[in-house]
């Protein structure tokens, strides 16, 4: 199966000299196609360090990210950008939506930025919407939502571009059970239905057994021979590895 | 302590980029204005020191013979603010104990009125006092020199006598001829009369007159001195310098003669006053331009100051603190600004003195340099208190602010009216505090006549206009640039769109902006109309009285009728003016024979007046001279002559005669040159100077082959009057290159203020910013974004500027009009009417490319990590 993200041995550093400390070191790993794959940890372990990584915004202190089969730090500036557009969408662990643009317009933000007109598909865009059970809410501004409401409009927006592979990091975390199920249900049928791949960060047991795979990031390193791998992988047995890796 | 120093200091730290543009714009403002000051102040002192050979008073004026009380006439006339009676004489002086022991010293006598001498400013005295009026002994002042001379000191005596008299002479009826005794007495015996000394001169202003060889006596006591001679009563005025000096020429006219000191009265000619008034009223433009982008700054940085005082606020820290923090914060950057300004200020007057540039024009290059302390210190001044008064503002709105809302979002405390609020209170600080307290520190120059006060609120009006622009169209702005960005979005996608909604989001934002820039086309429109209007009063005056004239300078005095047969000769030739027969008047009056002006001009088409002409009591007036001093056909004109006052009539009003370039006068006369033969026994038979008037097309080297012909040897300077047309255009040009330079400024102002906009709404939409980067957005996307923005400020800014300036340059050239005694035509913007958009357009675009820069560098990473 083609591979659609490679980690290699990345390592991340942060700060000088004395204080220097290393919030990854060495993770190795990827993503198929077809594949959907979630990390665990507890927090501070470099989760988001590593989706920030994978995804090209930051650069790894040693060691490669392959996106799509190219050495991403090998890229320039402007086609790394160009690269991301084209290959992620990102659901990002604080909302940053834009304040000045409505639901609708946040969401139609990818298509916009890749110089599409976000009007032409906005049937599409309200579906999505419609999902996330936020079709009411499109002419919103984000000051106007609830923080929940907020998440929801974070992951519609990265589902609208349609790229191959979604970062979500924590993508529930401000959701209700109810919710939460609903959005996990969302991206297990991008999987299944759409052949797209999905890389989750989360805390929660639950939205772990909709993976193929788990892996457990523990102190920036990942925890061998922990993995879990699907399909069908129950909640207890999550429990079970977090309870061993005392997380 | 620790929390002021802290936070403002942090505050100032972590935004280098808003205190540094803070920090400029007042300091280019209070460096123009102080700048403007300092240069106008040293032109007047650097040009009054280079005319002013011997110290004299602004007038001398001699009285009609028919007047009863000249002196309480005088007093009477606008302008005048002192008079005195005046006569100066040789005179032996010697210690009054050394009577009848040899003749004493041969010294210079000048008479005035001891209650004057002060009001005259005419002395300084460096020992003792001045003269009292009505002493019982009579006093005089000694010069320094003098004092030395003969060993006196305040207190001692001298003795004062006439010399023994050379006979007068005076020019009567063509004729010099000695004076008559008038009835002197018989015997020529000098009365010789003893004065106290009560002070000694330092050698300046009068007392450096004759080598300090001088004495000051009251005129009534030095009068017997030189009783039975014939002292002709002149009277010294000073001028008083809230009058316009027409004015006062104008009502003096009726019964006086009169001379005027050019040193002592410089920079006071109308168009002289219109000139200095425009660089001053340039120099208040400025400093309004400068701190309405301050405002502008303080505004933009207003929604996040709120949100930072509601944080501090919530977290427990009392008004007081908070309000000690941002005083602290403003009132450094603005003394900083302060400083800076003040120095850059006075460079600048220094450089453009050194290098001949002055508010009188370019070429006077001025080597002293003197600070006007109190007044530039007073604008500095300004510029600081109005730019902390700015600063104050966010804390008093962010008292009523709610906490709960700022800490929320944007959005809230955008909506709440406070920035609407905060461009009122720029408004009226700008375009009504600054200009008033302006006006008093800087006063106009010359009187404030109705057509000047009407200008200056004209031009504080369309500040205000201007600067209220915000205010009162935010709405039909947005739409306005909407329509204008829509093309964008067609062409560049995502930056039109974005930069669209970035228009939309920040109307006032892009307002300010587009206000700065229309400031400063307008002005500049404005100028440029005024200046074709000037440069097509010169071409309208040109063609009639130099374009078709050769000019002649030193010539080896050549016999009129053999100059005039040798001219004949050329093809073409029509008249010859004499440029040798001149006297002022105190105006400068030409005398031209009366047959050299049927060919051309008035006359051509009308025999009687060359008629009249011919009579001798008759003067042409030059167009300006008709202006500036309010002579209409029919007025007399008074002279005076060796023989006493003659009156002469104006019969025409022409610029068709007698122009000449050396001096370069357009106040002048024409009368016949018979006249100035009798009057003041001038030669008129020989010429040393003239213009030859030529037909339309005739080759001028005609002139200087018929010249080579009759003098082959001589050299002579030959001035063509296409030529001095052209030397005209380019002086007015030269001199309106100091409105350059300072507009100029003002549109590096103006960029300044479209960049601090676009880098603080970079900066406050950072994270919004590296959002989109995360996304995806390319760097050339970012630069698009800001640049389709500069675009529509600068389209928007520079077509509402220009067509503001169009409109308003009528009014501008009317009010110069009447403020200069120019007559000018509606020239209109021309090519500028393109050329000013075109360039507001281009400053635009390049204020944006630091904020590209600085948006390009924004982290990705940090903008997507905070919640
Ligand atoms: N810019 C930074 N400067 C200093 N330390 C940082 C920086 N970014 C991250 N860290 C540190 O790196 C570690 C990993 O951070 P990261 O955000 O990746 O954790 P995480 O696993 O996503 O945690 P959470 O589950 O709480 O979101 C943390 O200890 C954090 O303090
Ligand atoms: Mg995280």
């Amino acid at each position: 199966m083609t591979k659609l993200v490679e980690a290699h041995d990345l390592y991340r550093f942060q700060g000088e000299g004395q204080d220097q400390t290393a919030i990854l070191r060495g993770v190795t790993f990827d993503v198929s196609e077809r594949e959907f794959v979630c990390i665990m940890g507890p927090s501070g372990s470099g989760k988001s360090t590593l989706l920030h990584l994978l995804s090209g915004l930051d650069q790894p202190s040693a060691g490669r990210v392959v996106l799509r089969g190219q050495d991403v730090s090998k890229l320039s500036e402007e086609a790394r950008t160009l690269e991301r557009r084209a290959a992620l969408g990102y659901v990002f662990q604080f909302f940053n939506l834009l304040p000045n643009l409505t639901v609708l317009q946040n969401v139609g933000l990818p298509l916009a930025i890749s110089g599409q007109h976000p009007e032409s598909e906005e049937a599409r865009l309200v579906a999505i919407l419609e999902r996330l059970g936020l079709a009411s809410r499109r002419h919103a501004f984000p000051h106007q939502l609830s923080g929940g409401e907020m998440q929801r409009v974070s992951i519609a927006r990265a589902l609208a571009g349609g790229q191959p592979l979604i970062l979500a990091d924590e993508p529930t975390g401000n959701l209700s059970q109810k919710a939460g199920l609903e959005v996990m249900r969302i991206l297990r049928g991008l999987v299944d239905d759409d052949g797209r791949s999905v890389l989750l960060v989360t805390h929660n047991p639950r939205d772990a057994t909709f993976a193929d795979r788990v892996l457990f990031l523990v102190d920036g390193e990942l925890a061998k021979g922990r993995e879990l791998h699907g399909p069908d992988i129950h909640v207890d047995r999550v429990h079970e590895a977090l309870a061993a890796l005392a997380i | 302590m620790a929390l002021v120093s802290t936070i403002a200091w942090q505050g100032i730290r972590h935004k280098p980029g808003r205190a540094l543009f803070s920090i400029l714009g007042i300091a280019l403002g209070i460096a123009i204005v102080t700048g403007v000051f300092t240069l106008d102040h040293n032109t007047v002192l650097g040009l009054t020191a280079k005319k002013g050979g011997e110290w004299a008073p602004a007038l001398e004026v001699r009285p009609a013979a028919s007047l009863v009380d000249p002196r309480g006439d005088l007093e009477r006339l606008p302008g005048v603010a002192d008079v005195s009676t005046f006569f100066q004489n040789d005179a032996l002086a010697r210690r009054t104990e050394e009577t009848g022991r040899g003749r004493g010293e041969r010294v210079r006598l000048f008479a005035l009125d001891a209650e004057s001498i002060e009001g005259l400013d005419a002395v300084r005295v460096l020992a003792g006092r001045s003269l009292r009026p009505g002493a019982a002994e009579p006093e005089v002042l000694l010069g320094e020199a003098l004092a030395e001379a003969l060993g006196l000191a305040v207190g001692d005596r001298l003795s004062l006598s006439r010399p023994p008299r050379q006979p007068r002479t005076a020019c009567v009826d063509g004729e010099i001829r000695a004076l008559g005794p008038e009835g002197e007495p018989a015997a020529d015996v000098p009365v010789e009369r003893a004065f106290q000394v009560v002070g000694v001169l330092a050698r300046e202003k009068l007392g450096r007159r004759s080598q300090g060889m001088v004495v000051i006596a009251d005129a009534a006591a030095a009068r017997e001195l030189y009783v039975g001679a014939r002292v002709d009563p002149v009277y010294w005025v000073r001028q008083d310098p809230n009058v316009d000096l027409e004015r006062l020429r104008a009502s003096l006219g009726a019964s006086f003669s009169y001379e005027l000191n050019k040193a002592v009265l410089i920079g006071a000619a109308a168009d002289e006053r219109a000139f200095r008034n425009g660089v001053r009223f340039a120099g208040l433009f400025a400093l309004v331009l400068g701190l309405y982008v301050i405002f502008h700054t303080l505004s933009m940085g207003l929604v996040e100051r709120v949100r930072e005082i509601a944080t501090l606020h919530a977290l427990g820290t009392t008004r007081a603190q908070i309000a000690r923090v941002f005083l602290a914060e403003a009132a450094l950057l603005a003394s900083v600004a302060g400083v800076l300004g003040l120095a850059g200020g006075l460079a600048l007057a220094r450089l453009l003195l050194v290098r001949g540039v002055t508010t009188l024009g370019t070429g006077h290059v001025i080597r002293t340099f003197d600070v006007p302390w109190p007044a530039v210190l007073a604008l500095a001044g300004l510029g600081v208190g109005i730019a902390l008064l700015g600063s104050v503002w966010p804390l008093s709105k962010a008292r009523g602010a709610s906490t709960v809302a700022a800490l929320r979002g944007d959005q809230a405390v955008k909506s709440s009216g406070t920035l609407r609020g905060f461009h009122l209170f720029a408004a009226i600080l700008l375009a009504g505090l600054l200009p008033a307290i302006y006006f008093a520190i800087v006063p106009v120059v010359g009187e404030a006549q109705k057509e000047l006060v009407g200008a200056v609120l004209a031009g504080v009006g369309f500040l205000a206009l201007l600067v209220t622009l915000p205010l009162v169209v935010p709405a039909l702005l947005s739409r306005t640039c909407e329509l204008l960005a829509r093309p964008m979005q067609a062409l560049w996608t995502y930056s039109g769109r974005m930069a669209a909604l970035g228009i939309r989001a920040s109307p006032s934002r892009i307002a300010v902006s587009a206000a700065a820039i229309a400031l400063v086309a307008a002005a500049f429109t404005g100028l440029k109309g005024m200046t074709r209007s000037l440069t097509g009063e010169i071409d309208v005056w040109a063609q009639r009285a130099l374009v078709d004239k050769v000019y002649l300078r030193n010539l080896p005095n050549i016999p009129f009728q053999e100059l005039r047969a040798a001219l004949t000769q050329v093809p073409g030739f029509v008249a010859l003016e004499n440029g040798s027969a001149r006297s002022w008047v105190p105006f400068l009056l030409l005398g031209l024979r009366s047959r050299e002006l049927y060919a051309h001009g008035p006359c051509s088409s009308d025999p009687e007046l060359l008629r009249r002409f011919d009579r001798g009591d008759a003067v042409i007036v030059s167009e300006r001279l008709a202006r500036h001093l309010g002579y209409a056909v029919g007025d007399r004109v008074h002279v005076g002559t060796g023989s006493g006052v003659v009156d002469l009539e104006v019969i025409a009003v022409s610029d068709a005669y007698g122009y000449f370039p050396k001096p370069d006068e357009r106040l002048y006369g024409v009368v016949s040159d018979q006249f100035l033969q009798r009057a003041f026994c001038q030669d008129v038979e020989t010429i040393s100077e003239c213009a030859v008037v030529l037909a339309p097309g005739t080759d001028p080297e005609l002139v200087r082959a018929a010249l080579h012909g009759l003098r082959p040897e001589a050299a002579f300077g030959f001035e063509t009057g296409a030529w001095l047309r052209e030397e005209h255009l380019r002086d007015l040009g030269r001199d309106f290159r100091l409105f350059d330079l300072i507009l100029g400024l003002t549109a590096a102002l103006a960029a300044l203020g479209v960049l601090n906009g676009q880098l603080l709404a970079g900066l406050e939409r950072a994270k919004e910013l590296g959002i989109q980067k995360a996304l995806g957005v390319t760097r050339r996307q970012v630069a698009g974004m800001v640049l389709c923005e500069s675009l529509v400020i600068g389209a928007f800014g520079g077509l509402l500027g220009t067509a503001l300036g169009a409109t308003l340059t009528p009014v501008i050239v009317r009010s110069l009009e009447s403020l200069s005694g120019l007559e000018l035509p509606d020239a209109g913007p021309g090519p500028w009417l393109w050329i000013v958009p075109a360039g507001a357009i281009v400053v635009a675009l390049g204020a944006a490319l630091y904020p590209i820069a600085r948006m390009n560098r924004t982290n990705a990473v940090s903008a997507v990590r905070a919640p």
